[in-house]
């Protein structure tokens, strides 16, 4: 059979099967956390175990305390609180709403989703948004020193099982280089695999890659609770990204530290040390002083070019586009809020709002491929919006997940339960604000087919949740991609691999 | 910057043909223009042949509406693209332009299918597209959309598993099956390979 052969009879298989092909498109489409049902045979013994009930008593339990000493939070969680203008270090905000924020605005509240997802898959979507060499902006660039940093492992949620996870460090801010508004303290998310301790050194020039705030929300793992974080800025530490000094002389004991031992071989020797000269000529010099290295740095970034980098970024000036200008400075950090940079791709990347972590329905879309164009939500959140924004959080945290029943299925209560997650999104719609929450659950049926069903709750107000049907809740604010289409009690095949 | 304000349901557009109201093309590319041209993108990696080709397609499909009455206009429109782009490739081929993702995904068969030519291709084609059919109706919706994805659109396996939201080492098992599963479907069909 030729080739040419092969490509004339694939066009001819029966439209149904195109037909199918689509609606599985249009559900992959669909930006929720519904996800084929995949299990992998060699988990199913644990499949099963809920541990939601552990992370809800976790969550509201408010016996843990943080390292760094806390003060009433309740104020900080609340909607409209003013501003603190104390000159104590702010401590994380505890989240004593214990909600976990999962990818596409999901809460994943069952191990069941580690089957789903595999988070120690490269390339899987759980990973947290980070840049690599495909940075966007010019990120930010700072002079630092390590106040202090959390006892606990973090992850993103889905990532439970990822060996490494993140610690948090307290940065505060000495000097910046690259970035505008800038906060005094930052905090920052280091590999797990990188020591955390960096307090010894009294400077440390940080880059961050990522534009701004990607999540304000991530799980301590360790306590199975949901932290945020005000300003909380991560990075995927590349080589390069945290230089330190003492006495204004680079510290290059820093490379001797667990993490970061692959550095001294390559990026002290290579770039600071001048060893190699490339194209990237490294603005850090192992024998420049800090002030010269922060000089350097000045420079080299006002060239638009990424900051002592052996990689070409691609950068936010490579969108050129008028609109996209105006979308980045819009979302730029600490401006108007915070924006998530999601769906990141080699020419294109997607900011979306989120507020007290949860998703909004305002969002950019910004390419730099020729053959697409730049799309805009159109959805504009005010500040008042933010202020007055009902607490998904604080509605989710109080749910009696065990007393709720999947409300459609029929016999729901003679299946077994497969896997269960809540989700939460804000969505503006002709001019008002809604605050959505929806329960979603999959049930295993005898003959190893599943069926789906879902609830939705408009949060009022004063806290209390008022259920809607899908064909309601459409009617409030339209065909979002919250809203499911799947038809209820309709049976699914479990698909083995 | 461009929102989705306006855009035609697929009823009203192929209302318009049926009207023979020529905005049902300006419309058409208003509402699939992207999409079109990213299926034939994927075949032709050429705007310029991209863009004949979905002149051609909204050429045809004028011809086509009426009498057909897509079921879905997505799929009818991307039918007749990606026919068009396989066109264009063949041509390209000969001319010795080859784009490279489709020889890419054509070299997953490597092995599988030879270079040969046989008579009546249009009738063999029809019987192998109905023993595929045949495999395809039985396999998971994973396996179709990997098997549609790479075969039917020529997706990039990285572009597919962004959308199935898992690995390209995943795609690229899929693959496997796919050729070890209808290798044999083939075979026990009489099809030689």
């Amino acid at each position: 059979m030729s080739k040419k052969l092969f490509i004339k009879s694939v066009g001819q298989i029966d439209d149904e099967l195109l037909e199918r092909f689509n609606e599985i498109d249009n559900r992959l489409s669909q930006k929720q956390s519904y996800k084929p049902l995949i299990l992998k045979i060699t988990a199913i013994a644990a499949c099963f175990c809920v541990i939601a009930g552990a992370m809800l008593a976790a969550i509201y339990s408010g016996n843990d305390t943080p390292q760094i000493p806390s003060t009433d939070v309740s104020d900080a969680l609340s909607v409209g609180s003013a501003p603190d203008t104390s000159d104590e270090p702010k401590p994380p905000i505890q989240n004593d709403g214990n909600y976990v924020i999962g990818e596409d605005d999901s809460v994943f509240i069952d191990n069941y989703d580690k089957i789903i997802n595999d988070p120690t898959q490269s390339g899987s979507s759980n990973e947290p948004a980070y840049f690599w060499d495909m940075a966007y902006t010019n990120g930010m660039l700072v002079v630092a020193s390590v106040e202090d940093f959390m006892p606990d492992t973090y992850c993103y949620p889905g990532n439970y099982d990822s060996k490494w996870g993140y610690r948090v460090l307290k940065l505060r801010v000495k000097e910046v280089i690259v970035g505008e508004n800038v906060p005094d303290e930052l905090y920052y998310l280091l590999h797990g695999a990188r020591e955390p301790d960096l307090r010894e050194y009294e400077d440390i020039i940080f880059a961050f890659r990522q534009a701004g705030v990607g999540e304000t929300a991530i799980v301590n793992r360790d306590k199975k609770r949901v932290e945020a974080f005000e300003n909380l800025v991560f990075d995927h530490t590349m080589e390069g990204s945290v230089i330190a000094y003492n006495g204004g002389k680079c510290d290059i004991s820093l490379f001797d530290k667990k993490g970061f031992e692959g550095e001294k071989n390559h990026f002290l020797k290579y770039y600071m040390q001048g060893e190699i000269q490339n194209e990237y000529d490294c603005p850090v010099k192992q024998n420049n002083s800090l002030e010269e290295t922060v000089e350097a740095l000045r420079a080299y970034a006002s060239n638009n070019a990424s900051p002592y980098s052996n990689h070409r970024f691609v950068h936010e000036t490579d969108f050129n586009a008028e609109g996209s200008k105006e979308v980045f400075k819009y979302v730029k950090p600490f401006e108007n809020g915070y924006f998530a940079q999601r769906e990141f791709s080699v020419d294109s990347t997607r900011f979306v709002r989120i507020i007290n972590g949860f998703f909004t329905n305002e969002s950019f879309y910004l390419t730099t491929n020729p053959y697409e164009q730049n799309e805009d939500s159109g959805v504009r959140f005010t500040e008042e919006d933010i202020k007055n924004a009902p607490d998904i959080g604080r509605f989710i945290a109080n749910l009696d997940y065990d007393s709720l029943k999947p409300p459609h299925t029929e016999n729901a209560d003679e299946l077994e339960l497969g896997s269960r997650c809540v989700m939460g999104k804000y969505v503006k719609h002709n001019g008002k604000v809604y605050a959505i929450v929806r329960i979603y659950w999959t049930l295993l049926c005898d003959d190893w087919s599943y069926v789906e069903d879902d609830m939705y709750y408009v949060v009022n107000a004063d806290g209390s949740g008022t259920v809607l049907e899908r064909d309601e809740l459409c009617g409030l604010i339209g065909n979002d991609g919250i809203i499911c289409s799947f038809p209820y009690n309709e049976r699914s095949e479990v698909i083995y691999e | 910057m461009n929102g989705d304000k306006n855009i035609l349901s697929d009823e009203a557009i192929i209302k318009l043909y049926f009207d023979r109201d020529e905005t049902a093309i300006s419309e058409t590319d208003r509402k699939y223009r992207q999409y079109l041209f990213s299926v034939a993108y994927n075949v032709l990696h050429n705007d310029a042949d991209c863009e004949e080709c979905l002149n051609d397609t909204y050429y045809r499909t004028w011809n086509a509406i009426p009498p057909n009455v897509p079921k879905i206009l997505k799929l009818f429109l991307a039918k007749i693209t990606r026919n068009l782009a396989f066109d264009r490739y063949d041509e390209a081929k000969r001319s010795k332009r080859i784009p490279a993702e489709i020889s890419d995904s054509l070299d997953d068969f490597e092995g599988f299918v030879s270079t040969g030519k046989t008579p009546d291709e249009e009738m063999e084609a029809r019987e192998i597209g109905r023993i595929i059919s045949d495999y395809l109706k039985h396999t998971s919706d994973k396996r179709l959309y990997v098997f549609i994805s790479r075969y039917y659109f020529a997706m990039p396996v990285k572009d597919i598993a962004s959308k199935l939201n898992c690995s390209e080492s995943s795609v690229n098992k899929e693959i496997k099956a796919i050729k070890s599963e209808l290798s044999q479907k083939l075979n026990e069909g009489g099809i030689d390979l």
